[in-house]
């Protein structure tokens, strides 16, 4: 029963993840940046809920209502005054921007709230549980966050699906100069992504902070994970991305249950597995590839 | 009324000189197309005047304004719509998404029911991932995505490449019945006898350079020929 409960909060803790990453596959997905920022862009998020919390008073729920919009600002703003300009710079510049960010949103975030350790509270849900036997239990808030994962990779699914804005994204994402020549304004799509994918980024951080304490620098760590989970799903697929939290979430969880210590270690040896076995199946492709000679592409 | 005009257009690729000192003017109702070899700088030509390559020098005006440095997804709010050489549609996009992802809610008869009554095989093929088309349906599509955008300058670069014959016959059949609705053509068409068949008036590149021009139905086979190949036969 043990190893049930580890793989029930594993399957909980994949619904965080891919909170996570949600943000990080859009943008991947759209623009082919890797946002190496987006662990700290999520810090932001939740800051900025601390601030509203602290001096306004208000629950962290409520907090939520005025950091979504802000964050889809902060988006909206990085997108165009940075991330179109080392777009233009090729497929390395982008990497050396979001990483240059991740140190400046570090250190900032330490000059103006101290490197203190903070939290944020999760109201009653928090401590919450559902106790199915004496091994086995379920934790409320791990569920709303696994519940909020999933309503918002379905929204950003509709969204791409079903309005005009998802069909500029997508056709945008896959050849930007024809998106132009069909009247898409692939700049603004950028910059609406952008926008989209911080919002999300603050989100997952925000329910971060309510699980656990954060502060200046943990940025870094969250982008691991969101990382991970958006490799093991497959780049870019929103609903793999689900599937990767959820695998690295088991894989966590399950390598814990055999020592505590395993915990962080077992995630990424599935992550490694999952590269290694990938690039094999890629050799393996080429190779039966080859013989079919030239042409076999046209 | 003059809708076009390209004026002393220099368009490079890096260090390469692709078209020169090229002006030339549409006129509205015209159906033009530019003729010549491989490499000749129709394709680039084209692309300028939709937005998609910026000029070294030179000016294009439109309607009456000067669009040079207008972005491409601005030219086509205006109405001017290319359909790209190798139809580029959006691989894993629909054939309705690629077409509806070109409404820009521009005024005008096109719109989805209107372009799906025009090329009636589209209809079947709705829901069918553009990737999964033949070449004749992606050449449809192409064109019935930049017909979505409602153009008063429709630029069509090579719609025949690749096609079978009878595919050809149907698609320039379509372009002939957008010819009489009064839709301005700018065609670039490797087919002589097709351009010459079709167009109001034929330019011909060679090197960059616009070499000949007329009325297509002043033009003999040869004279545009000799300018395709850069003959020098300096008779009438």
């Amino acid at each position: 029963m043990t190893w049930v409960n580890a793989v029930v909060h594993g399957i909980l803790l994949g619904g965080f993840y891919a909170l996570l990453a949600a943000g990080l596959s859009l943008m991947f997905g759209v623009m082919r940046i890797i946002n190496l920022a987006h662990g700290s862009l999520a810090l932001v998020g939740a800051y900025m809920a601390y601030l509203l919390v602290e001096h306004a008073g208000i629950t962290t729920y409520l907090a939520l209502v005025p950091v979504l919009p802000g964050a889809l600002v902060v988006g909206y703003a990085l997108q165009r005054t940075l991330l179109d300009r080392s777009l233009r710079g090729g497929e390395l510049v982008p990497l050396l921007t979001t990483f240059g960010l991740l140190i400046v949103i570090a250190n900032l975030l330490q000059y103006f709230f101290s490197p203190d350790v903070h939290g944020l509270s999760a109201g009653g849900i928090g401590p919450a549980n559902w106790r199915i036997s004496s091994s086995l239990t379920i934790p409320w808030f791990d569920v709303l966050v696994l519940g909020i994962a999933i309503g918002v990779l379905t929204t950003l699914h509709l969204l791409l699906r079903r309005t005009q804005l998802g069909r500029e994204l997508r056709a945008t994402a896959a050849d930007p100069d024809t998106a132009e020549l069909v009247g898409v304004d692939a700049r603004a799509v950028y910059a609406r992504a952008t926008a989209i994918g911080v919002a999300v980024a603050a989100l997952a951080g925000v329910f971060y902070a309510m699980r656990a304490s954060f502060d200046p620098f943990a940025g870094p760590t969250q982008l691991i994970y969101a990382f991970e989970a958006v490799v093991i799903g497959g780049m870019g697929s929103l609903w793999g991305t689900l599937v990767g939290g959820v695998v690295l979430g088991v894989a966590q969880t399950v390598s814990a249950q055999i020592d505590v210590q395993y915990f962080q270690l077992g995630g990424h040896l599935v992550f490694l597995a999952v590269l290694v076995v990938r690039a094999v199946g890629q050799a393996f492709e080429l190779g039966l590839r080859l013989p079919g000679g030239a042409g076999a592409e046209a | 009324m003059t809708l076009l005009s390209v004026e002393r257009a220099d368009a490079r690729h890096g260090l390469l000189q692709a078209v020169r000192e090229v002006s030339f003017a549409v006129d509205e109702g015209e159906t033009v197309a530019l003729v010549g070899a491989n490499g000749a700088g129709k394709t680039t030509l084209l692309r300028a005047v939709a937005g998609a390559h910026r000029l070294h020098s030179g000016r294009v005006r439109y309607d009456g304004e000067d669009i040079t440095d207008l972005p491409a997804h601005r030219r086509v709010r205006r109405g001017i719509a290319l359909v790209p050489e190798g139809r580029r549609l959006f691989p894993e996009l629909t054939v309705e998404e690629n077409l509806r992802v070109a409404d820009v809610r521009r005024e005008g008869e096109w719109n989805l029911e209107r372009v799906l009554d025009a090329f009636p095989l589209l209809e079947r093929l709705r829901t069918k991932r553009a990737a999964s088309l033949s070449g004749g349906e992606q050449q449809a599509t192409a064109i019935g995505r930049a017909l979505m955008t409602n153009p008063r300058l429709l630029l069509l670069d090579e719609v025949s490449l690749g096609l079978a014959p009878i595919v050809v016959d149907d698609v320039y059949a379509s372009l002939a019945s957008l010819q009489r609705a009064g839709t301005t053509m700018l065609l670039v068409e490797q087919d002589l006898g097709r351009a010459l068949r079709v167009a109001t008036r034929v330019l011909c590149m060679l090197e960059g350079r616009v070499v000949l021009e007329g009325a297509a139905g002043e033009l003999s086979r040869e004279q545009v020929t000799d300018a395709y190949f850069g003959l020098a036969r300096s008779t009438s």
